[in-house]
C-alpha cells in the first residue's frame, strides 16, 4: 500500500501542474468566448421573433440588423420595419414583449418553452397576438428528434398548422388531415412522428397557458414602451 | 536489434490507409456511427477531432520525458479534455448551428480511443515533428473513413450529399440508414468491404511474388 | 408517486428505449472487444454498471455544488472574497470535462480497490478490464447527460442515479445479447471478409433495429403514468 502511495503521489505533481495550467487556459478561453456564445444564442432568437409576428412572407429575402433591443427589418418589398424586443420576467423559459415603431405600439408576444420530445428536449418559440387571443406561429430553437421523421417539426409545412389558432382552448393533435379538420384547435400530426408532434403541441399548450396568465396579471406591461 | 522508429513521413502515410484508425484499428467507432448521418456534421467532427489530435500529440510529445508509467493515460486524457473544451467553445462561438447539431458528441472526443492510442503509441515516444505528422496522417485516415460511411448513409438515407439533393424529393429513400441500426449496418458492410479489398491486394502481392520466384 | 413515475420512465428510457450502446453508440470498445464469451461479457457489464453508478454519484455532487452556473460553493467563496459580487455569477462549467475525467478515473480506482479487496476471484477474472473502463465513453456520456439536466435544474440525485444504474443495466443487456449471438456465430460459416468486427457490427445493427421496437413501450408507459 505504501509502495502504491509512492508511485502515485510521486507522479501526481505532473497531473496537478497540468491541471493548474489547463484550468487557467480554460478560464481564459471561457472569459473570451462566452460573451460571443451568449450573443449567438440571443441573436438567433432576435432574428426569428420578427418572422413569428410579422409573418414569413414579410421576412422572405429581408435583411435584418440587430442593435441591442432594436431589430431593423428591410423587406424585399415594402416599408422597412423597426421592432423593439424586450425580455420580460416570466416563469416560462423566456417571454419577450415586441413593440413596433416609435412610440411603440404593442405588436405581440413571443414565449420560449421546452419539454421532452421523443428523443431529447425540444425548445420552441411561440408567437402570440397582442391580446394573446391567437397564436401567430412557432419556431423550433432546439431539437434532436429522429432525422427525416421527428425532425420534420422544423419544417414550415408543420409549423404552418399553428398559425392563427385561437388560444382559448388547449390544442390537440389529429392523426391526419380529416381528424385535424374536425376542430379549430386541432393540428395535423407529422406522418410517422406522432410523439414528436404531440410533444410540440404540449409545449405550446403549457407555454401559452403560463404566459397568458402572467400577461393578464400584469396589465401595465401591455402598454408598449415609449 | 531494436526496430528503428518510423520517420515522420512514414507516420504520416501510415495513418491514412495502412493503419487507418477506423478500418484497420477499429478505434473512434463512436463518432463514426454517431455523426455520419450526413456529410456536414461528419466533416465538422473530423475538423474538431483533428484539432484536438494535433494539439494533444504536440503537447504530449513536448512533455514526453516527464511522463511516468502509471499515470500517463490520465495525463493524455487531461490534455485531450482541455482541448476538446476549447474546440467545443470555439464551435459554439463561431459556428453556432453546427455546434447545436454536434452537441453531445464533441465531449465524446475526449474518450475517442483513437487519440489516446496515438498519444500512447507515437507522441509519448517521439519528437514533435513525428507526432505532428502522425496526427495529420491519422486525421486524414479518419476523414476518409467518416466520409465513406457518411456518403453511403446520406445518399441512401436522404438522397443528398453535403445537403445537396441528388434525387428528386419524392424518390423513396432508405430512412433506416439515417437511424442507429443503419449506422451499424453501413459500418459493418464497409468494414467487410475494406477487409475484402485488403485480402485481395495481399493475395495479388503474394501471387506476384510467387510468380517472380 | 410522481417521483416513482419519473424514475420508472428514466429507467426504461436508459435501459431499453435509448440504450447506451444501440442508440447512442457509446461504450462500443468493450462492446466489440469483450463480447466473445458470455461470462466475460456479463462481468464487464456488471463492472461498467458499478463504475457508472459511483461516477454518477460523484459527478452529480460536483456538478450540483461546484460546477453549474450559480453553484453554491464557488459563489460563496467568491462573495466572501469580493463583497460587491452579484449573486450566482460564478460559472465553473468550463471545467466540467476535466473534472469528470478525474471523477471517472477515481471511480475506476475506487471500484478496483474494492473489488480486489472483497472479491479476489472476481478481480482475477476481469481485473484487466477495469482500467480500460476509464476510457469507456459510456461513463462520460452518463456524466454529461446528468450535467445537462442538473444545469437545467430538472433532475435531482435520484433521477441521475437511476439514469446511471439503468444505463449500465442496458449496456449489460446489450453486451450479453451480443455475446450469446457471437458464441452461436462461431459455429456458422461467416464469409472471410466479414469475420470479426464487420459481422459484429451487422449483428449490432439488427439488435439496434429490434431495440427500436421498445420506443412504443416508453411512450405508452408515459401515457399510463401521466394520463
Amino acid at each position: 500500500m505504501s509502495r502504491l502511495r509512492d508511485t502515485y503521489l510521486g507522479q501526481a505533481w505532473l497531473i496537478l501542474l497540468l491541471a493548474g495550467v489547463f484550468g487557467a487556459l480554460l478560464a481564459a478561453v471561457h472569459l473570451k468566448l462566452s460573451p460571443r456564445i451568449e450573443d449567438n444564442i440571443r441573436a438567433e432568437i432576435m432574428r426569428e421573433i420578427p418572422g413569428l409576428l410579422l409573418g414569413a412572407e414579410v421576412m422572405e429575402g429581408a435583411s435584418i440588423t440587430i442593435e441591442g433591443d432594436l431589430v431593423r427589418i428591410e423587406p424585399a418589398a415594402g416599408e422597412p420595419r423597426v421592432l423593439t424586443i424586450v425580455e420580460q420576467p416570466s416563469e416560462a423559459s423566456a417571454l419577450y414583449q415586441v413593440a413596433e415603431g416609435d412610440p411603440g405600439r404593442l405588436l405581440g408576444w413571443v414565449a420560449r418553452g421546452q419539454d421532452h420530445g421523443y428523443a431529447d428536449v425540444i425548445e420552441l418559440l411561440v408567437g402570440l397576438t397582442a391580446d394573446t387571443a391567437r397564436i401567430t406561429g412557432i419556431y423550433v430553437l432546439n431539437q434532436k428528434e429522429t432525422p427525416a421523421l421527428g425532425d420534420g417539426i422544423v419544417r414550415s409545412g408543420f409549423r404552418q398548422h399553428f398559425v392563427g389558432i385561437p388560444t382559448d382552448n388547449p390544442l390537440t393533435v389529429g392523426r391526419d388531415a380529416a381528424e385535424a379538420a374536425q376542430s379549430p384547435y386541432a393540428i395535423q400530426a407529422l406522418t410517422g412522428a406522432t410523439v414528436s408532434s404531440r410533444s410540440v403541441c404540449k409545449i405550446v399548450n403549457d407555454t401559452v397557458a403560463l404566459v397568458k396568465v402572467e400577461i393578464a396579471e400584469e396589465p401595465e406591461r401591455s402598454d408598449a414602451r415609449p | 536489434m531494436p526496430v528503428p522508429e518510423p520517420t515522420p513521413l512514414e507516420r504520416f502515410l501510415n495513418g491514412i490507409l495502412p493503419e487507418n484508425p477506423v478500418y484497420r484499428q477499429l478505434l473512434g467507432l463512436c463518432p463514426t456511427l454517431a455523426v455520419t448521418a450526413a456529410m456536414k456534421p461528419a466533416m465538422t467532427m473530423v475538423g474538431a477531432t483533428a484539432f484536438v489530435l494535433i494539439c494533444a500529440n504536440l503537447i504530449t510529445s513536448l512533455i514526453r520525458h516527464l511522463l511516468k508509467p502509471h499515470l500517463r493515460i490520465l495525463v493524455f486524457t487531461l490534455t485531450i479534455a482541455t482541448f476538446v473544451t476549447i474546440a467545443d467553445r470555439t464551435l459554439a462561438a463561431f459556428a453556432y448551428p453546427m455546434s447545436k447539431l454536434l452537441g453531445p458528441y464533441v465531449p465524446l472526443i475526449i474518450v475517442n480511443c483513437m487519440i489516446i492510442s496515438r498519444c500512447e503509441v507515437c507522441s509519448s515516444k517521439q519528437g514533435p515533428k513525428a507526432a505532428l505528422a502522425d496526427a495529420v496522417g491519422v486525421s486524414l485516415g479518419f476523414l476518409l473513413a467518416l466520409a465513406s460511411v457518411a456518403t453511403v448513409r446520406e445518399i441512401l438515407g436522404n438522397g443528398s450529399w453535403f445537403g445537396i439533393q441528388l434525387v428528386p424529393e419524392s424518390f423513396p429513400t432508405l430512412i433506416l440508414m439515417i437511424l442507429p441500426p443503419g449506422a451499424f449496418l453501413a459500418l459493418g458492410s464497409l468494414l467487410g468491404l475494406a477487409t475484402w479489398l485488403g485480402h485481395r491486394r495481399r493475395a495479388r502481392e503474394s501471387a506476384a511474388e510467387a510468380g517472380s520466384v | 408517486m410522481e417521483l416513482f413515475a419519473d424514475l420508472l420512465l428514466i429507467a426504461i428510457g436508459a435501459a431499453l428505449v435509448n440504450n447506451f450502446v444501440l442508440t447512442y453508440f457509446v461504450g462500443l470498445c468493450p462492446f466489440l472487444g469483450v463480447s466473445r464469451r458470455l461470462d466475460t461479457a456479463f462481468g464487464m457489464g456488471c463492472a461498467v454498471t458499478f463504475v457508472i453508478s459511483v461516477a454518477a454519484l460523484l459527478s452529480w455532487t460536483m456538478t450540483e455544488f461546484v460546477l453549474r452556473p450559480g453553484a453554491p460553493l464557488p459563489n460563496w467563496v467568491w462573495s466572501s472574497l469580493n463583497p460587491a459580487a452579484e449573486a450566482g455569477e460564478v460559472d465553473l462549467s468550463v471545467l466540467s470535462y476535466i473534472v469528470y475525467i478525474f471523477v471517472i478515473a477515481s471511480s475506476v480506482q475506487l471500484v478496483e480497490m474494492y473489488v480486489r479487496k472483497f472479491f479476489p476471484p472476481l478481480y482475477k477474472s476481469f481485473g484487466v478490464f477495469l482500467p480500460l473502463i476509464t476510457t469507456n465513453c459510456a461513463i462520460l456520456f452518463a456524466c454529461l447527460e446528468i450535467m445537462k439536466h442538473v444545469v437545467a435544474r430538472d433532475w435531482g440525485l435520484p433521477e441521475s442515479l437511476t439514469l446511471a444504474i439503468f444505463g449500465g443495466v442496458g449496456f449489460t443487456i446489450a453486451i450479453v445479447l451480443m455475446a450469446g449471438i457471437r458464441e452461436e456465430l462461431e459455429l456458422c460459416e461467416v464469409p472471410e471478409s466479414l469475420r470479426g468486427a464487420a459481422i459484429t457490427m451487422i449483428v449490432a445493427g439488427i439488435l439496434a433495429l429490434a431495440f427500436m421496437g421498445f420506443s412504443g413501450i416508453g411512450a405508452n408507459v408515459e401515457k399510463l403514468l401521466n394520463p
